[in-house]
C-alpha cells in the first residue's frame, strides 16, 4: 500500500479554527470548475470535470502520470481553451479570456519545471509581476511623470520586501539563472505571490526537492494560505505532503474525477487505490 | 638638407594619407548609421522573438517609397514625412505580424522565417506594382554644409545621423531596462508563457516589437532615400548589411547593433578606397562569414547574451 495512512496532520482541523462567520466565507466557492472537457484529438485529457474550491482552502489534485492534472491547470490559467464547460472565479467566467487578463483577475501559477526569466535579475523577475497592479499607462510612462516615479519606487520597495520574506535579499542583483535550485523555487513562488494573486497554482512545488527542503516548503505554502490568505490548488506526487497539507483532495484518473474529499477518505477510497496500483490491490490494501 | 626635406615630403605625405583615411571613416560612419538602424530592428526582433526577419530590408525599402509619396507626390514638408512614413511603415509591420505570423507562434521558429522571407516578395512586388519598377530620385534635403576640422571635412549632415542613431539607441536601452512596458516585453522575450501570467499582453508586446523594427527599418530607408536611387527591390542588399551588422555587434544587443553598423559602414568605405570597389561587398561578407566562424556571439556580446 504506497498511499500513507498515518500522516501525522500538520495542523488542528481547520474547521475548529472557524467562527461561525469565517464559516459562512468558507461556504461559498471560490472557485468552481462546470463539466469542464478538454480534447486533443481523439484524446479527451479533461473529462467533464465539476469541481470547487472554497476561499482559504488548501486542494490537492493528485492522480497518476498523464491523468490531466496539468491540463486542467492550462485551463484554469487560460493559457488553453476548454472545448466545454466553464470556470468561474467568484461567481465571474473565465473563460475565453487571455492569460493575462486571468492573472490580472487573481489566478497566478507555478509551472512543473522552473520557468524563470533566466536572465533578468532576482528583483526584476519580481518587478515585473508587481506591475500586474500598477496602472500607469504607455505616455506617462514615456514622459515620467511623477505618478509613474513614484509607482516605479513602490513597486520597487513591495519587491524587495516580498524578497526579504523569501531570504531572497541578499541575491537581488544576482541573474536569476545564477540561483540554486532550492532558491529559484521560492523565487518562482515570491513571483506568483508578487501578482497579489487570489488563488495560487501550484504545479508540483516539492518536485526534485529532498526531504528537508520539502518540508520548509510545505511550511512556506501553509504560511502563505494562513498570513496571506491565499487560496491554494496544488498538484503533488509526493503524497506525505499532500495528505498533510490539504483539506481536500481531488482525484483524476483519465481525465475523470474518481474521488473528492478529505484526505483520510481518499487514502482509504478503493477507486484511487486502483487507479494507481491496479485492481488486485484492492482487497489486499 | 636634402634629408630633411625627403623627410618633410613623407610627412606631408602621409597627413594626406591619415586625412584620406579619416574622410573615408567619416562617410563610413554616416552609412553605418543606416546599418546600424537596420540592425537595431534584426536585434530587437531577435530578442524579443528569437526570429530573424528577414523582410527588414523591405521595410527600409518601404520607408523610401513612403517619403517619396508624403514628400514628393502630395508635397508634405520634409519632417511630417519622415513621422507619418515611420508611422506608415510600422503599421505594415504590426499588419504582417498580426496577419502572417501571429498564427504560427506556436510552430517552429523556422515556419516564421520563411513567413518573413515571403513578406519580403510580398513588399517588393506590391511596391513594383504602386510605385513602378523604375527607379525614382529623391531631393537632396539636408544641408551640404562641411565643417573643416583639423583638415578633415565632415559634412554636417553626418553628425546629426551620428547623433541621432546615438540618441535612439540610448532611448531604446533605457527604455528596455526602466519602464513597466519594457521591462514586460524583455519578460516576453524570455518565456511568452510565463510572462503572459504575470499580466503581460502578448498582443501589446508583438506590436510593439514589429512596429518598431519595421519603424526603425523605415527611417533608415528615409535617411538614405535622398543618397540612392529607390527601387523596389534594394532591400535584398539592406536585409544583408543590416543582418551583417547586427551579427558583428553580436545579434540580440543593441549597443553591438549601432557599434556594428558604424563599424560595417567604415570597413566598407576603406575597403572601397585602398582595395577595390567592385569587391566591396565580397569583403564586407567574407568578413561575415569570418565572424559566424571565429566569434559567432559577435564582437561586443559578452559569451552570454542576455536576451532582451
Amino acid at each position: 500500500m504506497a498511499l500513507p495512512r498515518s500522516v501525522e496532520r500538520r495542523r488542528p482541523p481547520r474547521a475548529a479554527l472557524k467562527t461561525a462567520l469565517a464559516n459562512e466565507i468558507e461556504m461559498k466557492a471560490q472557485l468552481e470548475i462546470q463539466n469542464l472537457t478538454k480534447r486533443f484529438g481523439g484524446l479527451i485529457a479533461v473529462n467533464n470535470l465539476s469541481l470547487s474550491i472554497q476561499q482559504q482552502a488548501i486542494a490537492g489534485l493528485i492522480g497518476p502520470n498523464g491523468a490531466g492534472k496539468t491540463t486542467v491547470f492550462n485551463l484554469i490559467t487560460g493559457f488553453s481553451s476548454a472545448d466545454s464547460g466553464g470556470i468561474l472565479l467568484e461567481g465571474s467566467d473565465l473563460s475565453g479570456r487571455s492569460p493575462h487578463n486571468i492573472a490580472k483577475a487573481g489566478i497566478a501559477r507555478t509551472f512543473q519545471n522552473i520557468r524563470l526569466f533566466p536572465w533578468m535579475t532576482v528583483l526584476e523577475n519580481v518587478i515585473v509581476a508587481c506591475q500586474i497592479k500598477c496602472h500607469g499607462s504607455f505616455f506617462q510612462a514615456c514622459l515620467r511623470t511623477p505618478f509613474v516615479r513614484q509607482e516605479e519606487k513602490a513597486t520597487k520597495e513591495k519587491a524587495e520586501k516580498l524578497l526579504r520574506q523569501f531570504q531572497l535579499q541578499e541575491k537581488l542583483n544576482y541573474q536569476a539563472k545564477n540561483l540554486s535550485y532550492g532558491e529559484q523555487r521560492k523565487l518562482e513562488i515570491a513571483r506568483a505571490l508578487a501578482t497579489e494573486p487570489k488563488i495560487l497554482l501550484l504545479d508540483e512545488p516539492t518536485a526534485g526537492m529532498n526531504p528537508a527542503e520539502s518540508n520548509d516548503c510545505v511550511e512556506l505554502i501553509f504560511n502563505l494560505n494562513e498570513t496571506f490568505g491565499i487560496t491554494i490548488l496544488l498538484i503533488e506526487h509526493n503524497m506525505n505532503v499532500v495528505m498533510s497539507i490539504s483539506d481536500k483532495v481531488f482525484v483524476l484518473d483519465h481525465g475523470v474525477k474518481i474521488a473528492e474529499g478529505p484526505p483520510e477518505e481518499i487514502q482509504n477510497n478503493s477507486e484511487v487505490i486502483k487507479a494507481y496500483l491496479g485492481d488486485h490491490y484492492v482487497n489486499h490494501a | 638638407m636634402s634629408l630633411l626635406q625627403s623627410v618633410a615630403a613623407i610627412h606631408a605625405k602621409s597627413a594626406m594619407e591619415i586625412a584620406q583615411i579619416v574622410q573615408q571613416v567619416m562617410g563610413g560612419v554616416s552609412i553605418g548609421a543606416i546599418y546600424g538602424l537596420l540592425a537595431l530592428g534584426f536585434s530587437l526582433m531577435f530578442r524579443a522573438s528569437n526570429i530573424v526577419h528577414f523582410a527588414q530590408g523591405d521595410f527600409f525599402m518601404l520607408g523610401s517609397y513612403a517619403a517619396i509619396t508624403f514628400y514628393l507626390i502630395i508635397g508634405l514638408p520634409f519632417w511630417l514625412s519622415v513621422i507619418l512614413s515611420t508611422a506608415c511603415v510600422s503599421l505594415v509591420g504590426i499588419g504582417f505580424e498580426k496577419i502572417a505570423y501571429k498564427p504560427l507562434w506556436k510552430s517552429h521558429h523556422s515556419f516564421i522565417l520563411m513567413s518573413t522571407a515571403a513578406t519580403s516578395i510580398v513588399l517588393q512586388n506590391s511596391s513594383s506594382l504602386i510605385w513602378g519598377p523604375d527607379a525614382w530620385r529623391f531631393p537632396q534635403i539636408f544641408s551640404d554644409r562641411i565643417l573643416d576640422v583639423f583638415g578633415v571635412l565632415i559634412p554636417v549632415e553626418i553628425i546629426w545621423v551620428v547623433i541621432g542613431a546615438v540618441i535612439i539607441m540610448v532611448v531604446f536601452n533605457a527604455f528596455l531596462q526602466k519602464t513597466k512596458l519594457g521591462k514586460g516585453f524583455r519578460a516576453a522575450a524570455q518565456d511568452r508563457e510565463m510572462a503572459q501570467g504575470m499580466g503581460v499582453s502578448l498582443l501589446l508586446a508583438d506590436s510593439f516589437v514589429f512596429g518598431i523594427s519595421a519603424g526603425l527599418g523605415a527611417v533608415g530607408g528615409v535617411l538614405v532615400a535622398p543618397i540612392l536611387f529607390v527601387t523596389p527591390y534594394m532591400g535584398l542588399i539592406f536585409t544583408l548589411k543590416g543582418f551583417t551588422a547586427a551579427v558583428l555587434g553580436g545579434l540580440g544587443s543593441i549597443r553591438g547593433a549601432i557599434v556594428g553598423g558604424f563599424l560595417l559602414g567604415v570597413m566598407e568605405n576603406l575597403s572601397t578606397a585602398f582595395i577595390s570597389s567592385a569587391y566591396k561587398d565580397a569583403i564586407v561578407f567574407a568578413l561575415l562569414l569570418l565572424i559566424l566562424l571565429f566569434k559567432p556571439s559577435g564582437l561586443l556580446a559578452k559569451p552570454t547574451a542576455e536576451k532582451i
